[in-house]
């Protein structure tokens, strides 16, 4: 049986493939697709197969809520080779629009406020589609709403219920129509990213060191200085937060506090009800650097493990750049590859959930993500189960292998400065990372916001600009002498070439990281 | 006046350069294009810069272009180039400023006016081929501007759109979205 699944992993590689300029080869395919139409297929429905299927070689396994219906029927531009004589309801749909590739279209509506959609959606099949693709009313709500928002079962409905409270929004706003001629590689793969459960093969590998009731010099003298991640267990036993910390407790405590959700900020109690409800490619990760200013309960639940004790920055009292986050976000949350700001190392502690972590050392440009020269900017695949559907099967045959793990509640992960990693949320996930700077990446530190382009690269910090000298200073008034001696034992370290992580020389100061969600 | 001594400091910046390429249409059309402006081109300039090739006489085809839009792109970038240098020597007189950014509009709504619906649609296609991004900000923003607020028989004309649902389908549609519907005149 010509398998659909094939053809959609083919169709979703060349479409990733051929992003970046190349509309007219996208046409020529559709046109290519419409000519090739005499196999004879029965026209089921293709989610059909989706839902039978095991998890065995090639297929998808969907999150158990997918429900077919809300994607309104959009199919793999590959089906279209099954259904002969089928037009495209997309390009009929579109008129002249038709030779304009999907995201442009999507430019467009995106220019375009909540009222017009909703008329627009009466146009054709095509722009009923398009207009309802959630993205397009999530930015109407982040950018009208301004965190203010109650979700509502749909950005749509979330977005029409707020501005429109006379209208019954549950009767009215379902879309309820399923177009079956729709074919689009762009839509249905938006759709398959926010329905994709986490295929078990992806979570297999777990080749990180872990260490349990190691000492402070141990840990040094093994993994910080020579820079290497290590997963620590039993860190969090005199933490009160994990006895504690659930939805219930924390809407109880601080459920009217807002705090910052991607570009905006809103209150925890309407976060946790986004969170249970939304099915989304990349959702809004709950990600809040003054968390214990705004909520000191909070701050005093947790305390930093004695690993990590020695923080430098802490000279700079509250000049300091953001240091701390308490990060709440549902399953297939997290962040795509980046290195942390500043050059400081940091640790991550899970209180509640679980989280997959991928991690390349500084040397090592993980696949699929490109840096600019100056670091300043890391373009990176839209979304992180997209990296692994695309990306992750490189890391098998690459011979640097990634360091994973699964970081589950209790565990803390250290993660060595100018790292790539990646993480996603399993489940619901509750966490507290913290950036730091001891003596042994103080050098590096000082380095970096040293840099000629500083000023875009340094982050966390409204001053970017002076922070070099006032850290330096401030080094140099609270550890007079600290400096010099590393500085000297830098030289003497260089003097015996030490070998990096890979066993290859290389410099191992990378550049910088940019949060976009 | 401030605005004779901008546009002599532009005159003045675009004589001095001399360095051009020559591009081909994929219908046959030859352009000699100013590097500056040759530069806005995303997929020129990665072409050049980022692969490291030296920058010598050798024409370039250009397999996705046609000449006319081409040469519209030639038109639109080298007044925006124009209009870029013109603020950043306005800078700080409120006034001068001012008078390019609404000079700048007068020549966009001007250029976009002249387009037709089809022409919009392929500059659009070529300047997403280019990779030239704030020419393609403004395509779409025009594409917007001229749907925004249109009846639905509007747009349907406009961009040749059959209509293919059945009475029953757009009937529950219009119900679905009676919110939108609310207060919105015909065109």
């Amino acid at each position: 049986m010509l398998s659909c699944r094939s053809m959609l992993y083919q169709t979703i590689k060349k479409k990733k493939k051929n992003k970046r300029k190349n509309e007219n080869k996208i046409a020529a395919n559709r046109a290519v697709s419409r000519k090739q139409s005499s196999i004879s297929k029965n026209n089921e429905s293709p989610y059909q197969e989706y839902e039978e299927e095991e998890d065995t070689g090639e297929g998808f396994s969907l999150k158990t809520s997918a429900p077919p219906s809300h994607t309104h029927g959009v199919q793999p531009l590959g089906n279209l080779y099954l259904n002969p004589g089928f037009i495209n309801s997309r390009n009929t749909g579109l008129g002249n629009l038709q030779t304009l590739t999907d995201e442009l279209v999507l430019d467009i509506l995106g220019l375009l406020d909540g009222t017009h959609l909703g008329v627009l959606a009466t146009v054709s099949k095509s722009f009923y589609v398009f207009t309802n693709h959630e993205p397009l009313w999530r930015n109407l709500v982040l950018e009208n709403l301004n965190g203010g928002f109650s979700y509502n079962g749909s950005w749509k409905s979330t977005y029409i219920a707020a501005s429109y409270p006379s209208f019954e929004v549950s009767d009215i706003c379902v879309s309820r129509l399923r177009v079956r001629d729709f074919y689009s590689d762009y839509l249905f793969q938006s759709w398959l990213c926010a329905n994709l459960e986490m295929k078990p093969e992806w979570l297999e590998r777990d080749n990180i060191i872990r260490r349990k009731g190691i000492s402070v010099e141990e840990f040094v003298l093994n993994f910080e200085e020579p820079n290497k991640p290590v997963l620590l267990e039993g860190c969090l036993d005199n933490w009160v937060a994990p006895k504690k910390w659930d939805t219930d407790y924390l809407v109880r405590l601080c459920g009217d506090v807002r705090f910052a959700v991607g570009p905006v900020e809103m209150k925890l109690e309407e976060y946790f009800k986004y969170s249970d409800q939304t099915r989304e490619e990349r959702p809004l990760y709950l990600f809040d650097p003054k968390f214990a200013e705004k909520v000191p309960k909070l701050g005093s639940e947790y305390e930093v493990p004695v690993y990590f004790g020695e923080d430098l920055f802490n000279v700079l009292g509250n000049e300091r750049p953001d240091y701390r986050w308490i990060i709440i976000g549902p399953a297939g949350s997290g962040s795509s590859f980046h290195i942390d700001p500043n050059s400081t190392s940091a640790w991550n502690a899970v209180i509640k959930g679980s989280k997959k972590w991928v991690l390349f050392p500084p040397d090592v440009v993980p696949p699929g993500v490109h840096p600019s020269p100056d670091g300043a900017e890391v373009a990176c695949p839209v979304s992180i189960i997209e990296w692994f559907m695309n990306f992750y099967g490189a890391t098998k045959t690459w011979k640097k292998k990634p360091i994973e793990c699964i970081c589950r509640a209790g565990e803390v992960i250290f993660v060595p400065n100018g790292w790539w990693h990646l993480v996603i949320n399993l489940e619901e996930s509750i966490a507290i990372t913290q950036n730091y700077v001891s003596r042994r990446n103080l050098l590096n530190v000082l380095d970096f916001l040293k840099r000629p382009n500083a000023n875009t690269l340094v982050s966390g910090t409204r001053d970017r600009v002076n922070l070099y000298d006032k850290f330096k200073n401030a080094i140099e008034t609270s550890f007079p002498g600290t400096l010099e001696q590393l500085v000297q034992e830098a030289e003497e370290k260089r003097a015996q070439q030490k070998l990096s992580f890979w066993d290859t020389v290389t410099d191992s100061k990378v550049g910088a990281f940019k949060f976009s969600f | 006046m401030a605005d004779d001594g901008v546009n002599t400091k532009v005159e003045a910046v675009s004589k001095a350069t001399t360095e051009t390429i020559e591009l081909r249409t994929e219908d046959g059309g030859v352009f000699d294009v100013d590097k500056p402006v040759a530069m806005e081109f995303l997929i020129l300039k990665s072409f050049y810069e980022d692969e490291g090739r030296v920058f010598d006489k050798t024409s370039i085809r250009l397999p996705n272009v046609k000449q006319l839009e081409l040469s519209k792109v030639i038109e639109y970038c080298t007044r925006a180039l124009e209009f870029g240098a013109k603020s950043a020597a306005a800078a700080g007189d409120k006034d001068a400023e001012r008078m390019v950014r609404q000079e700048r509009e007068g020549f966009e709504a001007e250029f976009v006016d002249e387009l037709s619906n089809e022409m919009l649609k392929e500059l659009i296609l070529a300047v997403n081929f280019l990779d030239i991004k704030e020419m393609l900000d403004f395509l779409i923003r025009s594409v917007a501007n001229r749907i925004r607020n249109r009846s639905v028989a509007y747009v349907r004309q406009f961009f040749d759109i059959e209509n293919d649902f059945t009475p029953q389908e757009e009937d529950q549609i219009h119900q679905e979205n009676a919110w939108a519907f609310e207060g919105v005149d015909a065109d």
